[in-house]
């Protein structure tokens, strides 16, 4: 006995600026978000941010 | 956001600072995520810089609770400030349902391979949800086409 296998389509192409996506079983995007941006930032709490520049990288006074 | 576990964030001031001996540059800033291949943890929950959210458990496949994503390639390295895009290779897991369906996936650790903390935050458009069967992807690659930016200023 010869059982057909059928083989997974071939995952889409990400689209362009898509950080993440959802497919479902047969590979067909349900759900798509852009790309996850993580800032962070040194600050030194009480202090203006001018007044404390990091590596020099401050406005010149 | 803050986007930086606090202890990370005094690792850095310190090494910055003279905080050594005698007031020397401080020397603790090492190696704070150790030297294996790093990690990212998905949580269902949101992290904060004090604690991780609460990781998803083990998914059908391609998420082992306590693990996370492993393989994620090496990231093009940060020149003159730019951020740092992570994963180069993209990122799968198959729902098991759960948490990860209702409410979904809604933050990000990355991590040392023994889970220490470096950069947090939620996904954009969280919370994701997964159903069972369905796949959630991060998409992999260089510089700016990875799916997760890091920027620190």
């Amino acid at each position: 006995m010869h059982l057909l296998r059928l083989e997974k389509p071939p995952e889409p192409e990400w689209e362009p600026d898509q950080g993440w996506r959802v497919l479902d079983a047969d590979g067909h995007v349900v759900n798509a978000g852009p790309r996850t941006i993580l800032y962070a930032t040194f600050e030194i709490p009480g202090f203006d941010d001018t007044d404390v520049p990091l590596l020099g990288t401050g406005q010149e006074r | 956001m803050a986007a930086i576990d606090q202890a990370l964030v005094s690792l850095i001031l310190n090494a910055l600072m003279p905080t050594g001996a005698a007031g020397i540059p401080g020397t603790a800033l090492g190696t704070p995520v150790g030297t294996s291949a790093m990690r990212i943890r998905i949580n269902s929950t949101a992290s904060t810089a004090a604690a991780a959210g609460t990781e998803i458990p083990t998914q059908t496949s391609g998420y082992t609770n306590g693990t996370g994503w492993s393989s994620l390639g090496q990231s093009s390295a940060s020149a003159a400030g730019s951020a740092v895009g992570v994963p180069l290779t993209t990122q799968s897991l198959v729902s098991i349902g759960g948490v990860v369906a209702s409410p979904g996936i809604v933050s990000l650790d990355i991590t040392g391979s023994a889970g220490q903390r470096s950069f947090f935050g939620n996904f954009n458009g969280q919370p994701i949800a997964v159903a069972s069967g369905n796949t959630f992807q991060v998409t992999g690659g260089s510089g700016a086409a990875a799916g997760i930016q890091v920027s620190l200023t």
